[in-house]
């Protein structure tokens, strides 16, 4: 029994991290973009509008969680490595410096969704169980 | 030092924009800033403050910014209100100012902006009155001088991902406002003048490891200034380097400027803040600043002094990222106070704290 305990406890520390975050949030793009996997580097200059192509180089339209949303939290962690605190006070000296404004935010997964099936080059995370329905697909989010 | 005339004009273009372009095409954006605070000196005037204490210090903008999806272009308004207490700094800012009024065209990685444009000039520059962004209540007086805060002319910026390194290239050119503290038998007073022909920029660099940059930069300008012979031309060179390193639970940085009026007088000054998270939103902060200048003109040719000699510990409460209450007190040691002092004495020691609290949107 203790040896069952131990196995599952390395297991547990020793899980790859991708694999726990990719279970908190999806990445959602528009069905008529042409890529089906973005790496985290690229998602995080997106979603900071320091990229403004997605991976297909169609013109880039982040859509992101308000700001108390649980899957908001974990995006941050796993896409940027930072709080979504951090990530706040980045915009504020995005506007403060007169040089941008935040992606425009949606208060439910569902209105992300909506979004992202309405706008080309559209690209946004819901959490990990949400419906996509028609006119929307998760992308794969490679390290 | 602005007008408002400007700003209502500015006020009207950007009104007439909004309801000249048919809905969907473009958006408005409003964001905006305010800090309030209270605070005393142990015995000389400075930073506005005085041993009587005062809450007559306040920082507020509100920024309109009209986006037009299809062309990258977009137009920025932002208009200041700004309380300095007793600081001779008051007689030369209007209750209301216009911060910026410019426009923005976009294409790739490159932006151009025409109007009056913040200047890039180290880490803080343009957000050095954003409270909740600041871990004082101000940014380092010795580095972040008064005026050189935007240029009404033209600026141009370059961003590109080289690798792993973010690189930022800004360069400006134009007329900006410089504010000039003079001492006379009169005590301190500010004055306002222009930089004609400034031309500067400024090069940053994200490093790959998360929350690192620096940056370097250097501006050239033509101050004129109004001398016992008549008008006069000062040519002043500055440059200056900086570093930064943020994480969740702590940061440190730092900036160092060299500043050069030749026939007048040659300077450098530098800060170094760092920060750690106690928990929560609870942040102890911790800052020096320092500047010396040597003076070049007779009769005083090479007399040398420290004008500002500071250590500054205090704590910031983040309620959340756009709710902020800071307190802080200062040990100071040099000759930059609000009122007279001689400044081949002996430095003046003074003492002050400060409490505010500040709100964005």
């Amino acid at each position: 029994m203790k040896r069952i305990l131990f196995g599952l406890l390395m297991a547990a520390l020793f899980a790859p991290a991708s694999t726990v975050q990719a279970q908190e949030f999806q990445v959602v793009v528009n069905a008529g973009s042409s890529f089906s996997e973005i790496s985290k580097g690229d998602l995080s200059k997106i979603f900071q509008k320091k990229a403004r192509k997605l991976p297909s180089g169609e013109g880039a339209k982040p859509v992101d969680q308000k700001k108390d949303a649980a899957v908001r939290e974990a995006f941050s962690e796993a896409v940027h490595g930072r709080s979504a605190g951090q990530i706040e006070s980045y915009w504020q000296q995005q506007i403060f410096s007169g040089k941008d404004v935040p992606p425009e935010k949606k208060d439910s997964d569902a209105a992300v969704i909506d979004f992202v099936r309405s706008h080309p080059g559209a690209i946004g995370y819901v959490s990990a169980g949400a419906s996509l329905g028609d006119g929307v697909k998760a992308v794969a989010v490679s390290d | 030092m602005r007008h408002k005339t400007t700003f209502v004009a500015a006020a009207m273009l950007l009104g007439g924009l909004i309801m000249g372009v048919p809905a969907g095409a473009q958006q408005l954006f409003m964001h905006g800033y305010a800090t309030q605070a209270y605070g005393q000196t142990s015995d000389y005037a400075q930073v506005g403050l005085g041993t009587g204490g005062t809450g007559d210090l306040r920082a507020a903008a509100v920024q309109a910014r009209l986006a037009f999806f299809s062309t990258g272009t977009q137009i920025v308004v932002q208009g200041a209100h700004r309380r300095v207490g007793g600081s001779p700094l008051a007689t030369v800012i209007d209750d209301v100012e216009l911060d910026w009024a410019f426009a923005e065209q976009r294409v790739g990685d490159f932006s151009a902006r025409v109007g009056r444009v913040p200047i890039p000039k180290g880490l803080m520059n343009e957000m050095r009155d954003v409270g909740t962004l600041l871990p004082f209540y101000q940014a380092s007086k010795a580095f972040y001088t008064d005026g050189i805060e935007a240029v009404d002319g033209v600026t141009v910026r370059f961003t590109h991902s080289l690798g792993a390194f973010d690189v930022e290239a800004q360069g400006f050119q134009g007329k900006i406002p410089i504010v000039i503290s003079l001492s006379d038998q009169d005590g301190v007073q500010a004055i306002d003048v222009d930089g004609n022909g400034t031309y500067g920029g400024q090069f940053t660099v994200a490093l790959p490891m998360s929350g690192v940059k620096v940056l370097g930069g250097l501006l050239d300008s033509d101050v004129g200034v109004q001398t016992a012979q008549g008008p006069a031309t000062l040519n002043w060179k500055f440059k200056w380097v900086g570093a930064e390193y943020t994480t969740d639970a702590y940061y440190a940085r730092a900036e160092h400027s060299w500043s050069m009026v030749p026939t007048f007088q040659r300077s450098r000054s530098y800060y170094v803040q760092a920060g750690t998270r106690v928990k929560g939103g609870l942040w102890l902060n911790v800052q020096r600043e320092h500047s010396f200048t040597r003076v070049l003109a007779p009769p005083a040719v090479g007399f040398e002094y420290n004008p500002i000699g500071d250590w500054a510990l205090g704590f910031s409460y983040a309620f959340s990222p756009k709710l902020v209450l800071k307190g802080e007190h200062h040990w100071s040691s040099g000759y930059a106070l609000d009122q007279l002092v001689n400044v081949a004495g002996p430095a003046v020691d003074n003492r002050y704290f400060l409490l505010s609290f500040s709100t964005a949107f």
